[in-house]
């Protein structure tokens, strides 16, 4: 009895507290999220002319639309190759930085410059690096060794290859010091047994660290496939979605129609789609790591 | 005995091939980071025909300013650009670290029912992306009458996730015998919070505040959906802008000279944040990496 008036005290008493973002939450997030979903069911060009109520028709469109099924898979090839080049990579790197020399101690401090940079500039700079004709910077390279030169994000087989190079680019360092971090975190008994037993430096890392790492691991993916599912920025400033449509994206494309087609209603569609089929994603994905964790 | 040799003079071979490949991928990162800031500092300083001349200069031939004038030429008043990013950026951090650090205080030190639900359906905004939300909050500022404003762009982005989520971890670790000791001498929670938690957690404020500020200055698609008068952009608008208008016709490409000027200006706080608060943010993404 005495508890439970405790519990009613310190609600009323976190009310001040917690109001502010319980409010901003309902009207910016909670009550936009009701609003797409119900607007996917509409026909709507994004004036104050109210939306016409379509049904599912939508979705239907959405299925027959090449475009859309372009996106799906450029976006899924995008996110399973970013996360998986950016996880290899970041481990590479973590282990690389993880010893006492200057050069780590200079890479490390070096290396989170790509993830924190904005991505518009970030994208600009390959951009300005891989210029399409003689007179871009990597041609002018290519063709001092002799090699052949490329379009890059002009040409339609190259240009999704380019965007995922340059976002794994991106988000390496990032993966690297959160693999690093929990590098840091293994007790050095571990290690330091194994070295006793006579294990080379690659051995204790592949069979005694890199199956610690498991849960960071997994941690990592799960950011990165929410970071990467909605790519816009970059993919906006490198190419477009083009040439053609190579590289649209689902995250571009719920933007190209919404605000350059005014078709609001299929956006909205597509977006609902989209986030489903992400959350799908991560809940198996953390599933697989409940998996392992028994194991 | 002849097993133990064997094996230690293996050793020292695979020791070799580790810190060959290692030095190899570090030195190799380091030049994927220093180059690129490189070609945009000079690209920035080229003209046009610099810009496209065969083959590309690798040192400024005629150092000129000809990208920040083209930007002034496309309408853009880059000063006022600078002004509009530190505007938003710095008003969202400001109201994100205000009503996080209360939150992150309420949900840290009250017990009450449905805590823990309430908790989760805010840290749940964590994983509603921006695409879902982009169309409604375009009808909301319809209705409000701030499409091509400032505030608009800000209005939506007052609050944080993790920012909650990480001043509650924060305030959890402060000794609980610090509260229950200032609550015995009659103390309110308001005086708590401001002058017991508050001293305590200036280390995460640091962390927090820049973390904030580096994601707001990195906004991107909801500035553009809604700002279309050019003196409101905000400076990522600015460089996409330069980015796609195209010389005579839409056939001649880019100014990659300006491109580069405005996306100097643009990284130049960032660089410069980078660092002087580098141990807070490293700190900031490895306690993200550790403790969940």
């Amino acid at each position: 009895m005495k508890k439970s008036s405790i519990i009613k005290n310190d609600f009323l008493k976190s009310l001040p507290y917690l109001l502010p973002p319980l409010i901003l939450y309902t009207i910016f997030y909670f009550y936009p999220l009701a609003m797409n979903i119900y607007l996917s069911f509409t026909r709507w060009n994004l004036t104050k002319r109210p939306p016409t109520w379509v049904g599912p028709e939508n979705y239907f469109r959405m299925f027959s639309d090449p475009v859309f099924q372009k996106a799906l898979l450029n976006t899924l090839i995008f996110v399973v190759s970013v996360v998986s080049g950016s996880l290899l990579l970041g481990l590479l790197l973590a282990i690389s930085v993880n010893r006492q020399t200057k050069l780590a101690s200079i890479t490390r401090s070096l290396m989170l410059i790509p993830y924190i940079l904005p991505d518009i500039a970030a994208a600009s700079m390959w951009l300005i690096i891989f210029g399409p004709g003689p007179s871009g910077y990597a041609n002018h390279i290519l063709s001092l060794l002799g090699l052949p030169t490329y379009s890059w994000f002009y040409d339609p087989n190259l240009a999704l290859p380019m965007v995922i190079l340059y976002s794994i680019w991106k988000n390496v360092g990032f993966c690297a010091l959160v693999i690093y971090a929990g590098l840091r975190s293994i007790p050095k008994d571990y290690i330091d047994a194994a070295r006793v037993d006579g294990a080379s430096d690659w051995q204790i890392y592949f069979k005694i660290i890199i199956p610690l790492l498991r849960p960071i691991m997994i941690f990592s993916l799960a950011s990165i496939i929410m970071m990467s599912w909605f790519v816009f920025s970059s993919v906006y400033i490198l190419t477009k979605g083009g040439p053609g449509t190579a590289t649209m994206m689902l995250g571009l494309l719920v933007y190209l129609e919404a605000f350059e087609k005014g078709r609001a209603g299929y956006a909205a569609a597509i977006a609902v789609f989209s986030t489903l089929l992400v959350i799908g994603i991560i809940v198996l994905q953390m599933r697989w790591y409940r998996g392992y964790e028994k194991y | 005995m002849k097993n133990t040799k064997e094996t230690s003079a293996r050793k020292g071979k695979t020791i070799n091939t580790f810190n060959i490949v290692t030095n190899i991928v570090m030195v190799l990162t380091i030049i994927s980071i220093v180059i690129p800031l490189y070609f945009l500092i000079i690209t920035a300083f080229k003209t046009y025909g610099e810009v496209y001349k065969v083959p590309p200069t690798f040192i400024v031939e005629n150092p000129s300013l000809e990208g920040f004038e083209l930007m002034r030429q496309y309408g853009v008043d880059i000063g006022k650009s600078v002004l509009n990013s530190l505007v938003i950026a710095g008003g969202a951090t400001f109201t994100t670290l205000l009503f996080s650090t209360a939150a992150g205080f309420a949900f840290a030190i009250y017990r009450f029912k449905l805590k823990e639900v309430l908790f989760m359906v805010i840290i749940s905004k964590y994983v509603i992306p921006e695409a879902i939300l982009i169309v409604p909050w375009f009808s909301m500022m319809i209705q409000l009458g701030l499409v091509d404003n400032l505030l608009g762009v800000l209005i939506v982005n007052l609050i944080g996730a993790w920012t909650i989520f990480f001043m509650r971890s924060y305030i959890m670790q402060i000794p609980k015998d610090y509260i229950d000791a200032a609550r015995v001498d009659g103390a309110s929670d308001h005086y708590i919070l401001l002058r017991i938690i508050f001293p305590l957690i200036k280390p995460a404020l640091g962390v927090a505040t820049v973390m904030n500020f580096l994601w707001a200055w990195n906004w991107f698609l909801w500035p553009l959906i809604l700002l279309s008068t050019k003196t409101n952009f905000t400076l990522p608008l600015v460089v996409s802008l330069i980015r796609y208008v195209y010389g005579s016709g839409g056939e001649a490409p880019p100014h990659l000279g300006a491109v580069a000027a405005s996306t100097m200006v643009y990284i130049l706080p960032v660089l410069v944040l980078y660092f002087f608060a580098q141990r807070w943010i490293l700190s900031a993404f490895t306690l993200g990496g550790v403790k969940r």
